[in-house]
């Protein structure tokens, strides 16, 4: 069964009195454990479609099916915020941690909120996911103490650390130099291969969609393209 | 738990900004204190003085003399009846009580007149009520005979000095014209205007003679023990006459000193001009700060939002933060209060300086006054400020966090 089935999406944005589609009617599935990779041009509607599955955006038309069960346009705005809470990871562009949090703590959130184990649980847990991304004795820096690529890190540790069934990343490696990239980019092939997290990423960098192990093309609020496998054919 | 500590972290944010803030807090509550104190300090001096001076803390006379009091009328006297006072005496249990006979005169030194307030005392007497000799300037309070005391004011107004001869004229109970002439024994600095410049005290018995009147008085005047007790024992009293179907009647401090209650009361809405304006302070320094927040953070509240947040959750950050402002602007506002009211109580501020020896405004208060402390205010204002902060920040820091959490995300 499918962890996302989306089911003719639109989203029309209203801007006084021009209507502006940013999706035109997508349909898809999106299987347990995907390394899935949504890319095309600036304006193409990847951000707009990444926004609609978690649960940040309402689709003006069409619903998201999580996990064979849950229709995502029957929820309340708090439901919504539950369901993103349990559910859900997010890495921004912009890693968007708290600066008076140290990099433990602002993992540490993602979990506090939920609160179903002990501190001493929780403490293992968070320095494991750091260790797992290579920031083992960098716990108490705070972000302005870290690279970027440190605190795309930190951003991707929080996003894993309650074993989230889905990870959207929105060009998370927008803001790094391509050693870097190709760094975090290893960790979460990692993480998705170890935990088997289902990964969504947006991008058009093409150096990320050579991680993809499936590609989906959007232009114009539309998929023109969907391609899985091991050795896709990544546009350039 | 995590939250709150988020919320005490932020503060840390903008060190500068919380501080700025808290101060204007601070600042409000400072005035607040020390106005405060200001009117607590008048409050207790003016109906200190009032008492020591001219009601005591209880007084008894005729019912309908208490409807006409202010024209101070010959009719409805008080017959002295030493039985009568002996039995009031039992009830009270005081030894100290006076008679005053008190009448409109005019006061003449060869020259010009003046209208003035004469008031019969027995000086061995009044002193077990009233503390009038404590303020002799010049010369001595009379024991008996053709002698009067004025205060510094009448004095000064007529030219007249110890030694010399004053001139009363009034109209006896028959409404024929009398004259006083007696000598000038003494002249009063008491710390109450009315008595320095309208007041003049002869001996009872000269008045009584003078005015044709026998041994009656307007009223009679006690000291308690405890001025706490002038209710109840006005009560005792008032169910005693009403018993005997006497038309006396007593009257407590709080009764006698009415119009400088109500004085008193106008004071206090100075008070809330000054809870106004630490509302009004803490309100556009907790409103700006929290909306810079909000607008600062606009990625944060996205992230917060993105992880699963709710509405109230992140409003209760803010409001935290906000509550953590008014703490610390609670806190130095109190410490800084606290000085400014030790000082005022020890060292006092001087009315006479700032309206150079001009007036007190009608107020009974001695040239200084002092400032009294009342640590309920205190703890009022440091929770009021706490309070504010938080109320105040609860409208913005709504608005903050239901921004669309795309829009927040993406800064758009």
């Amino acid at each position: 069964m499918a962890l996302l089935k989306l089911d003719d999406i639109k989203k029309v944005y209203h801007q006084g009195k021009i209507d502006v589609p940013a999706i035109r009617g997508i349909s898809l599935e999106i299987e347990k454990g995907e390394f899935t990779t949504i890319f095309g041009p600036s304006g193409s509607g990847k951000t707009t479609l990444l926004n609609i599955i978690g649960c940040l955006d309402k689709p003006s038309s069409g619903d998201i099916t999580y996990d064979g069960q849950k229709k995502l346009s029957e929820l309340s705005k708090n439901e919504l915020s539950d369901f993103r809470r349990y559910n859900l990871g997010f890495i921004f562009q912009g890693h968007n941690l708290i600066p008076v949090l140290t990099a433990f703590e602002n993992v540490e959130f993602a979990i506090r909120i939920i609160d179903e184990i002990t501190k001493k649980e929780r403490r293992k847990k968070v320095l494991d996911i750091l260790e797992s991304v290579g920031l083992k004795g960098l716990e108490n820096r705070k972000p302005n103490e870290l690279s970027g690529g440190q605190k795309q890190r930190v951003a991707i540790a929080r996003a894993l650390v309650k074993n989230p069934k889905l990870v959207l990343a929105d060009e998370p490696t927008a803001n790094l130099d391509s050693e870097t990239s190709e760094e975090v980019l290893d960790i979460m092939l990692k993480m998705n291969e170890k935990l088997g997290t289902t990964f969504i990423f947006s991008t058009h960098d093409p150096q990320v969609m050579k991680y993809a192990r499936r590609l989906i093309e959007i232009r114009d609020g539309k998929v023109t393209h969907d391609e899985q496998g091991e050795d896709l054919d990544v546009p350039h | 738990m995590f939250l709150t500590k988020l919320a005490i972290k932020n503060l840390t944010r903008h060190k500068r900004r919380t501080i700025i803030t808290a101060l204007v807090i601070s600042f409000g509550i400072f005035i607040f204190l020390v106005s405060d104190s200001l009117m607590v300090g008048m409050r207790d001096l003016t109906l200190n003085n009032s008492i020591n001076l001219q009601t005591g803390h209880l007084q008894v006379m005729n019912e309908e003399y208490w409807d006409e009091k202010e024209e101070l009328p010959m009719d409805n006297l008080i017959e002295q009846n030493p039985a009568i006072l002996e039995q009031i005496n039992n009830i009270i249990n005081t030894d100290n009580y006076t008679s005053r006979l008190q009448f409109s005169a005019s006061i003449n030194n060869g020259r010009e007149e003046f209208p003035i307030n004469a008031i019969g005392i027995d000086p061995e007497k009044d002193k077990k009520v009233f503390n009038l000799e404590e303020y002799i300037l010049e010369g001595e309070m009379f024991t008996e005979g053709q002698n009067v005391v004025i205060g510094k004011g009448l004095a000064n107004l007529m030219g007249f000095s110890v030694g010399d001869y004053v001139t009363l004229l009034f109209r006896t109970k028959e409404g024929t014209f009398n004259t006083i002439d007696a000598q000038l024994t003494g002249v009063l600095d008491a710390p109450h205007p009315e008595i320095n410049e309208f007041h003049v005290y002869l001996p009872l018995d000269l008045a009584q003679d003078s005015l044709n009147i026998g041994n009656k008085v307007s009223r009679y005047l006690f000291r308690l023990d405890n001025r706490d007790n002038s209710i109840e024992v006005s009560n005792k009293l008032n169910t005693f006459f009403n018993d005997r179907g006497s038309n006396l009647q007593a009257y407590n401090w709080e009764q006698l000193s009415q119009e400088l209650l109500a004085m008193i009361q106008q004071g206090n809405i100075e008070n809330l001009v000054m809870l106004f304006i630490i509302i009004i302070l803490a309100t556009v320094g907790v409103i700006n700060t929290v909306i810079l927040s909000a607008l600062e953070r606009l990625e944060e509240i996205g992230m917060m939002k993105a992880l699963g947040l709710k509405v109230r959750e992140i409003v209760y950050v803010f409001v935290i933060e906000s509550a953590g402002i008014g703490f610390i602007g609670s806190v130095f506002g109190v410490l800084l209060g606290g000085i400014g009211v030790y000082l005022m109580s020890t060292f006092g501020i001087s009315i006479s300086t700032m309206t150079e020896g001009q007036t007190t405004f009608g107020i009974p208060i001695a040239d200084k006054i002092y400032g009294g402390w009342e640590i309920n205010t205190f703890i009022f204002i440091f929770f009021f400020g706490i309070i504010i902060s938080i109320l105040a920040s609860i409208l913005p820091a709504r608005w903050g966090a239901k921004k669309d959490p795309v829009k927040a995300i993406y800064h758009k």
